[in-house]
């Protein structure tokens, strides 16, 4: 669990006092570096204004990058990690730095512009208020819509604080903050602050409250421990201390960073990066396993590069970077997006060359996928990214993402397999790959095939399920990804599985030729059902299921127009797990056609999993051959 | 069996840290300076009767100057408040300082073989930042500390 300062005072440096800027600026930075090496991972520059928000207040604050921590402290990674052993911090959790604005509030009118359509509050990472009077609290505690209400202790209180405004406050999920800082600088300050926050500790008991410096100096700033000790002070026992530092202030950067990426709250927009390595083995759903869901983009400093060099720069961060919702709001159509509005490209609020992933599905609940779950037996469970809505996926689909793709997308798939608990077997496998990936997928295929060679004889029915997820890959346009990763585990009797992880994505990016609509069939459908029946009810893979019924109509673009589905096979065998990526041909039909032989020699017995593995990469090679004859 | 119970407490004392990065120390610090500083905020913030109560089992056991590691005797039931008061220590003499707590233990025992393991890693950064100019007797000197902590008892 990480420990968070998220006041650090920011000024913002006037042009007149030059002088005042460059000391500003080193005393941030030693306030950072002091922060880091004390064992804190993450922090916040608080900006204070007071009064009417003007357009001058967008947010400006220059994120650190390592290299200029470095040149002013060269041995601060052995520092760092010596502090984080110690504390138990993980050694490579990155350092993230946020953006906060704290509002000095003392008339109604002012309250009224602390709402969610404030384009300037959107701007920053965390929004603070501080009212100045007793209307203002009450508005604050009761309807602004803001992450912290920022109380300065250290004077006599304007105003009186009341139960009921706090509870009202803790519901609406408002956090209270105190700052330690001034407990240590001044005498007669210690006594206000100390009389006047236990009131509210008292009230809260140590819920909803993050502790902070707002310290002004580099000496003010101390370490996790001693925090959580001068809370104690207060009033708090040390366990709800040290909450108020972690704990709390995590699940504060939650809220208040979902609030900022998030559309309506679930769908998270992310941009695919074009500086992938086209021979990279990793596939694109490893890097989706770290989401980071409190990642401040390329504020994270990843601690890993100090070790490598001193004077090296951040390298081109593999968190994911989330889109600003609201700069791709502005131009997106008020009708919905076409594909057509794809195709000229829309500008994108962030760089070509960062590196972001999108995935749509991740933020939305694993509930999703089990919607088109239709085997109710089956508790077919989405490892990470449950498959979307039909309706979100058409949404998300014709999202633009970046305005400059390089290099064509590379698909990855796994394909998972699993198997219910009465041996009956489900393998699902998508395939689509660009042609880059021909040789990996052939290889990949190769594996699997030789997966299911050493498959047992199934005792049990088998049915096959094929899903097809439609993969559209556009160079030059945006790029919506879905992975799946579906996990196939088969046992027989005795209870072994296999698991084959299955990603399938989907992509709907429009290309110059021609537009053909595709449509996905469900040809597993039927055997779906036929086997729920037979199948137990340990078995996992939702995503199989999800894709039955998923219906995708998408316009193919000039290079690939790929439709993918999901296709899941039965099968016994041993625990394994075996990575799958297997190319797509460009048609979906040849997709299809693939899988009906396939199908069509399947026997219900055993035996059909040889033959699927033998058949599977000539299938796989003939198929790109093949004409769409669907 | 013992009642009296002592928490010792492992501190670095972080020197001057508005200074840029530099080989030589404004002051020494010394067991005397520590305690010194330590117990004129327990007076400032918690009084007479606050000072008088922390004083009976207050102890500054061992300092490393090189490596600035102190270990912290305090009584069980004073130990948060004399925490405190370190926390808000500002300066020693002149020099601004600031003090980060590594390790909290019950026993000297525990309290040793933190101390131990601190100081080397400690001793290794120091290592790093005066680089080539590492004199013979800083060494020796650090020997000496690691044996001191070696036969520490309560």
């Amino acid at each position: 669990m990480g420990f968070f300062d998220l006041n650090i005072p920011y000024t913002d440096s006037t042009p007149l006092s030059k002088a005042n800027s460059t000391v500003a600026k080193s005393t941030r930075i030693k306030i950072v570096i002091k922060a880091m090496e004390l064992g804190y991972t993450g922090i916040a520059y608080n900006r204070t204004i007071r009064g009417v928000m003007s357009d001058r207040d967008r947010c400006s604050i220059p994120l650190l990058g390592l290299s200029s921590l470095l040149d002013v402290a060269p041995f601060l990674s052995s520092s760092v990690n010596f502090h984080r052993d110690l504390l138990g911090v993980p050694r490579s959790s990155p350092f993230r730095q946020y953006t906060r604005l704290t509002v000095c509030i003392d008339t109604a009118s002012q309250s009224q512009a602390l709402n969610s359509g404030n384009p300037i509050l959107k701007t920053y990472d965390i929004v603070a208020v501080r009212p100045l009077n007793q209307n203002a609290f009450d508005h604050a505690c009761e309807k602004a819509e803001v992450d912290i209400i920022s109380i300065d202790f250290s004077d006599k209180l304007p105003f009186r604080l009341k139960l009921p405004m706090v509870k009202a406050a803790i519901k609406r999920g408002i956090y209270f903050e105190i700052t330690y800082s001034d407990l240590i600088v001044d005498v007669h300050q210690r006594r206000q602050i100390i009389s006047n926050a236990k009131l509210l500790l008292d009230w809260t008991q140590g819920k909803n409250v993050i502790l902070s410096s707002a310290a002004p100096s580099v000496c003010e700033v101390r370490g996790p421990n001693d925090v959580a000790n001068l809370a104690s002070l207060l009033g708090l026992s040390m366990e709800r201390a040290k909450a108020a530092i972690s704990k709390n202030c995590r699940s504060l950067l939650t809220n208040a960073l979902r609030r900022k990426h998030f559309f309506k709250e679930v769908i998270r927009v992310e941009a695919v990066s074009s500086s992938r390595q086209s021979d990279s083995e990793i596939p694109l759903y490893a890097d989706w396993l770290k989401w980071d869901p409190i990642s401040s983009g390329e504020g994270d400093l990843l601690l890993d590069d100090m070790a490598k060099s001193f004077s090296a720069s951040t390298n081109a961060s593999k968190t994911v970077k989330a889109i600003d919702f609201d700069s791709i709001i502005d131009k997106m159509p008020s009708h919905g997006f076409q594909i057509k509005d794809l195709i000229s490209g829309s500008e994108a609020s962030f760089q070509p060359q960062t590196e972001v992933k999108s995935f749509l599905s991740t933020p939305q609940p694993i509930e999703l996928s089990v919607r088109t779950n239709q085997a109710s037996e089956n508790s077919i469970r989405h490892d990470l990214f449950p498959e979307t809505d039909d309706a979100t996926l058409d949404n998300t689909c014709s999202e633009p993402l970046t305005s400059a793709f390089g290099d064509p997308q590379k698909l990855y798939l796994a394909s998972y397999a699993t198997k219910t608990s009465t041996g009956s077997e489900e393998v699902v496998t998508d395939t689509v790959m660009t042609e880059i990936e021909s040789e990996t997928c052939n290889a990949s295929v190769a594996a699997s095939g030789s997966v299911e060679a050493e498959n047992q004889g199934l005792q049990s029915k088998k049915c096959y399920e094929q899903n097809f997820v439609l993969l559209n890959e556009n160079v030059n346009d945006g790029l919506n990804a879905v992975m799946l990763n579906e996990e196939v585990i088969s046992h027989q009797t005795s209870a072994m599985d296999i698991e084959l992880e299955a990603a399938a994505l989907e992509i709907s990016p429009p290309s110059e030729s021609s537009v053909e609509t595709i449509k996905v069939d469900d040809i597993a459908v039927d055997m779906d059902k036929e086997r729920q029946e037979t199948t137990a009810s340990s078995l996992n893979n939702m995503s199989s299921l999800e894709n039955i019924s998923e219906r995708m109509s998408l316009r193919t673009s000039e290079d690939d127009a790929v439709i993918v589905d999901q296709i899941s096979r039965q099968q016994s065998d041993d625990e394994m797990r075996v990575k799958d990526d297997s190319l797509v041909p460009n048609h979906e039909n040849q997709v299809l056609l693939m899988e009906e032989p396939k199908l069509a020699e399947a026997d219900s017995s055993m035996n059909d999993l040889g033959s699927v593995r033998s058949n599977e990469p000539c299938m796989k090679l003939s198929s790109r051959k093949n004409q769409p004859q669907y | 069996m013992v009642g009296f119970k002592n928490r010792y407490m492992v501190m670095e004392v972080l020197l001057d840290p508005n200074k840029e990065i530099s080989g030589d120390d404004p002051i020494v610090v010394t067991q005397f300076n520590i305690s010194k500083a330590i117990k004129d905020g327990i007076l400032v913030n918690f009084g007479e009767c606050g000072l008088a109560s922390s004083l009976g089992s207050f102890q500054v056991k061992y300092v490393n100057p090189i490596t600035k590691l102190c270990v912290i005797r305090a009584s069980r039931d004073e130990y948060q408040k004399i925490w405190s008061s370190i926390s808000m220590v500002r300066s020693i003499g002149n020099c601004p300082v600031l003090f980060n707590l590594l390790d909290l233990s019950g026993s000297i025992k525990a309290c040793k073989t933190a101390t131990l393991k601190c100081d080397e890693l400690k001793f290794e950064q120091y290592k790093l930042m005066v680089g080539a100019c590492l004199s013979a007797d800083v060494t020796q000197h650090m020997q000496n500390c690691l044996e001191k902590i070696r036969i520490l008892e309560h």
